[in-house]
């Protein structure tokens, strides 16, 4: 079973939401701590008396970076010039008139930062580089700026240590570094910024402790440490500082725990300890950081309950418990954190029942409980949770119906729900719910009727309802779900055939109709089809033959047609579905030859094709498979022998050609000799080889070069034992010769022993021949053969002998000729 | 500028929750493939790291605990390299990444690979040797490198791989001696062709394998 449910994606929309929600909270803490200072202090700028010297050395301290730069980049600053910086992009000058702002954020700068040298009189207030590509370090002459108040080089690729002398800007109080690749220490010196309210060093390398000098970060609001390779422990007076709202140290390798101390008073509005390596229970103290709103405690090896103290955070919008190892059952407090979104629990190991108080959150819009031990009914109160986007419930023990009402509003997305026992109907959809784009149902008992039961799911991505009691025919209006890449219904009990609609689903990569009680043909025009990576109906109820426009499938991977009642023939088509690697049409009525375009699948690893009744040989193409792994072709009426192609598929793991009519030698491959009796049983009493119990063949069962060669051996020897016999035999007469009288040997001659014929003295029975023919007189003419004329020779009193004159000429072509001997025995007769 | 970084601020806070959820390793090691190719046709764009687990990505096969068994991926058009993350799929059987534009080393990490039976990198761009730790795939049924241009010697600790029923490297830039001992003595010619510095087999016993060859 393969599964995955939804868990984590807000859509766009909810993240503009979330976006407003906080840029309200959070916008008055960041405004007055740190915005405000640097841009409302006039009396700062009005400080600078503004001449024309200054204004020129600050504009030639600008240019003279300019003019390291390459020449594209020189052209983004390209308004760079002249003697009046105040005019330039992205330059802020005060009200005194010299340099106060350098903003040239995101305008594609790259280059590097080397030549920046602060060491002329600037006055920075407020420093952006942000969003670039500049590269190389932060110089170290950054610290002369002392009236710098911001410095924001996020989203670059710079590449340094963090220079000492950035402790030096007593003034700033944003520093934003993030997503550089500074490695090295955060400096001991930092807990001197003492004016320092947001620190952001997430997504880099960097590799320290955290200093303990940040206790003194009195001020200190946001800090963001998270993505580093930060290791130690964090220092305890972190969590009291009485202004921090935002905390973040997600993934790094700190090893640490919860301090016991952190609920200590406290400002935290945004907690996060996302795989932090963290482990034994959540402390129940962290109930006492009241002002809470997001808690994310992900990723650890949290273990126990989940602390009832949860409920004393009645800020929280967002809860995320998952994944840990959480046990025992959820908190009915959960459920009175009426500000609370999105709730994420899942991938824990809790049980027990879903508490009717989650019923009762107010707007929750994710909640996620997938990968539990949850067990018994969804809670009623949960059929009025009508503002879910993310409805995540799968891999759990839950039992009874789904709630209900939860399509309503129109805005859930994602209902993923599979391998539960859920059982009845379907939740009732309206007629359009455009909302939804996953539905995964799979794995559970739900009944009800395709046809009836779905509406319209105009945006639907993916559907799979597989393993249920659905019954009834597809949806005809899944045909207008034109998004759709996944139809997944298998093992049901759908019927009717499949129409011509699917056609329209032109991004469909998975269709898995498998293991229902489908009828009809396949369509003819799959025209829109043609992204399909996998169409699985097998074990379905279909009799057409497949039609040759399967040949469109050039993208598939696994087709699998098998346990159905396809006839007719195999479509040379189908050799150009060149991306296959699983070919299953087995178990249908396929009566044909095995087609030779069967060849050109040359990524097939898997190809069954048993249970059919294809006829005649095994193509020979078959051995340009040579990725082939399985190879099944039992229980048809294959005939002939086995190609020697076979000896190229090095790579077959698995074969069966049992139940055909195959003959002669097996090919010596690895498969074979490691095959079972079974993969070769019943097939003609000619098929031999290497598979154990079954019989050995002759010699040529081995390779070609081996058959001439055994072959040869044979002739040799069998020419052998012929000539040493005819050596012997001459011998044996020879000595006989000696001891007979004439009349005895006559006597042998006339007991028609022909070897005593061909073997006696010629001369002597030439005159007995001449003597009974009178010469060869046309009284005794029997007729004419090919090589000479027959006459009857009478011997002895009760034997005649046809005796042949052979013409002249031939005498010497003819001798040992079988066809001579062949006449010869002809005539023994007359 | 003030609104500006208000937004990244906003942004930060927001990459709490959006992060994927990080139990789900394997579809992270996947991820970390997508993020590092090209991918010219779109055969990942199902591939979402926020699902918990990547087993209804296309092109991704997994067993009935929802663990990463194949990956096939090939003839897709991805350009890039591959990412040493892959080795963390640790019930991969099949990787199959052949006949794309993929560059760079084979990482070493894909000897972690501990399930794998089928490696299939044949014709990309991959350069690099071949590295030593794919012996300890002790699976492996089916290495195909051919087609790529790695360099330097094969390692002789591939012949531990007892499993191995194919190896093709024909067609790279090896250098160096056959190795014949092990599951390599049954390799014909066939393996190894279009290797101009590869030397024939090596004489076993007579002498040190790295005394012949060129693989300066």
């Amino acid at each position: 079973m393969v599964t995955s449910i939804v868990s984590d994606k807000p859509p766009s929309n909810f993240v503009s939401l979330k976006l407003s929600a906080y840029i309200s909270t959070i916008a008055s803490i960041v405004f007055t701590l740190s915005l405000v200072p640097a841009f409302a202090s006039p009396a700062y700028f009005g400080a600078q008396a503004s001449n024309g010297t200054a204004k020129r050395e600050e504009a030639q301290f600008l240019l003279e970076w300019k003019s390291s730069l390459d020449n594209y980049n020189q052209a983004v600053l390209s308004s760079w010039r002249g003697h009046d910086p105040c005019t330039w992009r992205g330059i802020g000058c005060g009200s005194s008139g010299s340099v106060s702002e350098l903003n040239i954020s995101n305008i594609g700068l790259g280059g590097s930062l080397r030549k920046l040298n602060f060491t002329a009189p600037l006055n920075l207030v407020s420093l952006n580089l942000s969003v670039n590509s500049l590269c190389g370090p932060i110089p170290s002459s950054i610290g002369n700026l002392s009236k710098l108040s911001t410095m924001s080089i996020f989203n670059n690729s710079l590449s340094s240590t963090i220079p000492l002398e950035i402790s030096k800007l007593s003034s700033l109080s944003i520093l934003y570094l993030d997503g550089n690749h500074l490695h090295g220490t955060i400096p001991e010196e930092i807990g001197m910024m003492h004016s320092l309210s947001n620190l952001s060093l997430y997504d880099n390398n960097l590799t320290s402790q955290i200093p303990t000098s940040m206790r003194n970060l009195s001020i200190l609001t946001f800090l963001a440490l998270g993505q580093n390779n930060l290791i130690g422990s964090v220092p305890r007076e972190i969590y009291t500082l009485s202004s921090l709202a935002f905390l973040s140290l997600r993934i790094n390798k700190l090893t640490d725990s919860i301090p016991l101390s952190i609920g200590n008073p406290s400002n935290l509005n945004v907690l996060n300890f996302q795989q932090y390596f963290l482990s034994g229970p959540i402390p129940r103290e962290i109930g006492r950081l009241k002002p809470l709103s997001r808690l994310t405690l992900s990723g650890n090896n949290f273990r126990g309950p989940i602390p009832v103290s949860i409920g004393n955070l009645t800020s929280l919008a967002l809860l995320v418990l998952a994944p840990n190892n959480l046990s025992n059952s959820i908190p009915e407090e959960v459920g009175t954190l009426r500000h609370l979104k999105e709730l994420r629990l899942s991938q824990n190991s809790l049980n027990g029942s879903i508490s009717r108080s989650i019923g009762k959150l107010i707007n929750p819009s994710v909640p996620s409980l997938h990968y539990n031990h949850l067990s018994g009914f969804i809670p009623d109160e949960m059929n009025n949770l009508r503002t879910l986007r993310h409805f995540s419930i799968g891999e759990n023990n839950l039992i009874g119906r789904l709630p209900d009402n939860i399509y309503l509003e129109g805005l859930l997305q994602n209902f993923t729900a599979p391998n539960n026992h859920f059982d009845g109907p379907l939740p009732k959809s309206p007629k359009n719910c455009s909302s939804l784009l996953r539905i995964r149902l799979d794995g559970n008992q739900l009944m009800g009727n395709l046809t009836e039961d779905f509406g319209a799911y105009p945006n639907l991505k993916y559907i799979d309802l597989s393993h249920n009691q659905f019954y009834g025919e597809l949806c005809s209006k899944w045909g207008c779900s034109h998004n759709l890449t996944s139809l997944r219904i298998s093992s049901n009990n759908i019927s009717g055939g499949i129409h011509p609609w699917i056609g329209n689903l032109t991004r469909l990569r998975v269709l898995d109709l498998s293991s229902n009680y489908i009828t009809g043909r396949l369509p003819r025009e799959p025209r829109g089809l043609t992204s399909l990576l996998e169409l699985d109906l097998r074990d379905n109820k279909i009799s057409s033959n497949i039609p040759p426009e399967i040949g469109h499938f050039r993208t598939a991977m696994k087709l699998n047609l098998g346990g159905n009642k396809f006839g007719g023939l195999i479509p040379p088509q189908l050799g150009q579905c060149r991306s296959l690697w699983i070919l299953n049409l087995s178990n249908n009525e396929i009566r044909a030859d095995t087609p030779t375009d069967i060849g050109n699948l040359q990524f097939l690893s898997d190809l069954d094709l048993s249970h059919n009744f294809l006829v005649g040989k095994i193509p020979q193409s078959i051995g340009k498979l040579t990725i082939l792994e399985v190879l099944n072709l039992s229980q048809n009426s294959l005939s002939g022998f086995i190609p020697q192609t076979f000896n190229n598929m090095l790579g077959l793991v698995s074969l069966n050609i049992s139940h055909n009519y195959l003959e002669d030698p097996i090919p010596n491959i690895e498969a074979f000799r490691d095959a079972p009796y079974s993969a070769v049983a019943s097939n003609k009493a000619g098929l031999c080889g290497v598979v154990a119990g079954l019989k050995n063949c002759s010699e040529r069962a081995y390779s070609e070069k081996g058959n001439k060669f055994m072959i040869l051996v044979i002739l040799l020897i069998v020419s052998f034992i012929l000539l040493t016999s005819l050596f012997t035999g001459v011998i044996l007469l020879a000595c006989q010769r000696v001891k007979s009288t004439e009349q005895d040997l006559l006597e042998a001659q006339v007991r028609g022993d022909a070897f005593a014929i061909w073997g006696y003295d010629g001369k002597m029975v030439y005159e007995n021949i001449i003597k009974a023919t009178e010469g060869f007189n046309s009284k005794y003419y029997v007729g004419e053969g090919g090589y000479g004329v027959i006459y009857k020779a009478k011997l002895s009193a009760n034997q005649a002998f046809a005796v042949k004159k052979i013409h002249a000429s031939q005498e010497d072509d003819i001798f040992g000729s079988m066809s001579l001997e062949w006449e010869v025995n002809a005539l023994a007769n007359i | 500028m003030a609104i500006c970084l208000l937004f990244h601020l906003a942004l930060l806070m927001l990459s709490s929750s959006l992060a994927p959820t990080h139990a789900n390793l394997e579809g992270e090691a996947l991820y970390a493939l997508r993020r590092a190719v090209k991918d010219p046709d779109g055969v990942l764009e199902s591939w979402d790291p926020t699902l918990v687990d990547p087993c209804t990505w296309f092109h991704v096969t997994c067993d009935g605990d929802n663990r990463v068994t194949r990956l096939d991926l090939g003839n897709a058009k991805l350009s890039g390299s591959l990412v040493p993350e892959l080795g963390k799929l640790e019930r991969l059987q099949y990787l199959e990444l052949y006949m794309n534009h993929l560059e760079g080393p084979i990482p070493k990490e894909l000897g972690g690979l501990k399930s794998l039976v089928s490696l299939d990198l044949y014709r990309n761009n991959h350069t690099g040797s071949i590295p030593a730790s794919l012996s300890k795939l002790s699976n492996l049924k089916f290495l195909r490198l051919n087609g790529n241009r790695l360099s330097g010697r094969i390692p002789r600790e591939l012949t531990k791989l007892g499993n191995l029923k194919i190896l093709d490297v024909s067609n790279n830039d090896l250098c160096g001696t056959i190795p014949t001992s092990g599951s390599f003595s049954k390799f014909s010619e066939e393996s190894y062709v279009n290797n101009p510095r590869l030397e024939g087999p090596e004489l076993m016993g007579f002498v040190r394998y790295d005394t012949g060859g060129s693989c300066d």
